[in-house]
């Protein structure tokens, strides 16, 4: 089969020297290297869990078990291109997620009428509702933002844009035609209409995070007692 | 792996993977990436909350919930101030726009006034070319004809016609007694002239028609052995009429002496 072409926004020409230096420093025994290893891949690949998963518990529980393993593997001297230990702690996360699909395959086909056990039921369910309930709250105060910026977009063919790229599985094609957009520019128009969502986003955020402070404070100054004359 | 954030941006590389839109292997790719790129993860993270409020938003409108956003006073106050001040870059933009307009007419104009002209000028470069045609035509056959008198110029000469002329003594000198008869094609004629007894080092010869004009001139002649000057014109420079060749001898020293006029006539065979 042939191979893909290069994306152009990767220049394979740069050096990855440090984190060959790196998966060194840990093989050598460095605890500073492991908690700079955490360090530096933790974020991106909690993101990126959540995102396979679509389960925040279970991408925290792959979190974790990806980053020993990946240890412990760096330690045994197992990592053959240390040049490439994105790629490695990526495979070992997605190997790692698809495992647990097959353990959960093998416990899930319950014969109908068959109830889990009572304790585990009601733990599982509690936690589960109050992940849903979090969830909820998170999802009506990001839907409120969203209204609201889109509202103040100044012009609807940003709005039609961003509404059909993100929602609708309209190819580029499809939202070109019906927003009368160049194809050759239509990355160029979805950026610039991203930005100027982005400004509005970082400028409500401001507003956001100035009007909790000042409630903050003034919420302070209510709470002290009088001064006395 | 090293990239270009600014392609990242420019082709929307997040917002591509966060809605699916990225080739498999490109989507590993940036995963690759972004597993050590914090501002990536920044990009990632604003697209996916961008995604998750609008389908929350649409799947709220898919359920008919509608949400009143009563605003305080002071909100709506601010919100009139910032309306007020988004009019501002719209009245720049609008003088913008009529000032590109003002250029598009104006554009325009210069194309259909260039429209207009352009046959005019067609039409005068076809002339001009028809004209260029005719004088390279004319300039061919010219170059054609010069080929063949270089031709013949080159063929060893026979038939040459010679004419002896002699100046007669007792007759009146103007009067023509000799006839040059031109050959059928174009080619050489001779004039044999016998000076007499006067004898110069050089002589200075000139053929001159009725009305008094040069057809020939040469000087630097000098008698051969048989004491006469041997003068070859070319037939096309002659035409049917009276002639006279004026003969003067140019001594060592001193004034050119005249040694008189040789009249002829040239006639063009039937």
């Amino acid at each position: 089969m042939k191979p893909e072409a290069v994306p152009a926004w990767i220049n394979e020409s740069a050096d990855d020297g440090d984190l060959t230096r790196l998966v060194e420093r840990i093989r050598a025994g460095e605890r500073a290297g492991e908690a700079e290893l955490v360090e530096r891949f933790s974020h991106g690949l909690l993101l990126m869990l959540r995102r396979l998963t679509q389960n925040p518990a279970l991408a925290d529980d792959l979190h974790q078990e990806t980053l020993a393993l990946v240890i412990e593997k760096i330690r045994r001297g197992e990592v053959r291109e240390p040049e490439r230990l994105a790629g490695f702690i990526r495979s070992t996360a997605r190997n790692l997620f698809i495992a647990d699909r097959r353990k959960e395959a093998r416990y899930e086909p319950l014969e109908e009428g068959d109830e889990p056990q009572p304790a585990v039921s009601a733990v599982s369910s509690f936690s589960a509702h109050r992940a849903a309930a979090l969830d909820r709250v998170l999802a009506e105060e990001e839907t409120r933002q969203v209204r609201a910026l889109l509202g103040e977009l100044r012009y609807e063919r940003d709005r039609q844009l961003l509404i059909r790229f993100y929602l609708a599985d309209d190819s580029k094609e499809e939202i070109c035609t019906n927003l009368e957009i160049e194809p050759d520019r239509f990355n160029q128009v979805l950026h610039r209409a991203r930005e100027r969502l982005r400004e509005l986003w970082e400028r409500s955020d401001k507003r956001q995070r100035f009007f909790s402070g000042v409630r903050g404070i003034v919420g302070k100054v209510g709470k002290q007692p009088a001064l006395r004359r | 792996m090293g990239v270009d954030h600014q392609i990242i941006d420019a082709e929307n590389v997040a917002e591509r993977y966060v809605t699916g839109r990225l080739s498999p292997d490109e989507a590993a790719r940036f995963e690759e990436h972004y597993l050590d790129c914090p501002a990536c993860c920044v990009r990632v993270e604003a697209a996916e909350r961008l995604e998750r409020g609008l389908r929350h938003m649409a799947e709220e409108v898919a359920a008919g919930v509608t949400v009143r956003t009563a605003l305080p006073l002071h909100w709506q106050l601010a919100a009139a101030a910032l309306f007020l001040l988004a009019l501002l870059p719209a009245g720049y933009e609008l003088r913008e726009i009529a000032r590109l307009r003002g250029d598009l007419a104006r554009a325009e104009a210069q194309k259909t006034e260039a429209q207009k002209a352009a046959p005019q000028q067609l039409a005068a470069a076809q002339t001009e070319l028809e004209s260029t045609r005719r004088d390279l035509a004319a300039s061919a056959r010219e170059r054609e004809t010069l080929s063949r008198d270089l031709a013949a110029a080159r063929r060893p000469q026979t038939n040459v016609p010679v004419l002896s002329l002699t100046q007669l003594r007792g007759g009146p000198s103007d009067v023509p007694v000799r006839t040059l008869t031109l050959p059928r094609e174009p080619g050489w004629v001779a004039l044999w002239v016998e000076p007499g007894g006067a004898d110069f080092p050089i002589y200075r010869a000139a053929l001159r028609n009725e009305q008094g004009a040069a057809v020939f001139e040469a000087s630097g002649l000098a008698l051969n052995d048989l004491g006469a000057l041997l003068l070859t014109i070319h037939s096309s420079s002659l035409t049917a009429g009276s002639y006279h060749l004026d003969l003067t001898g140019l001594p060592r020293s001193g004034p050119p002496a005249s040694l008189g006029r040789f009249p002829l006539r040239v006639a063009v065979p039937r």
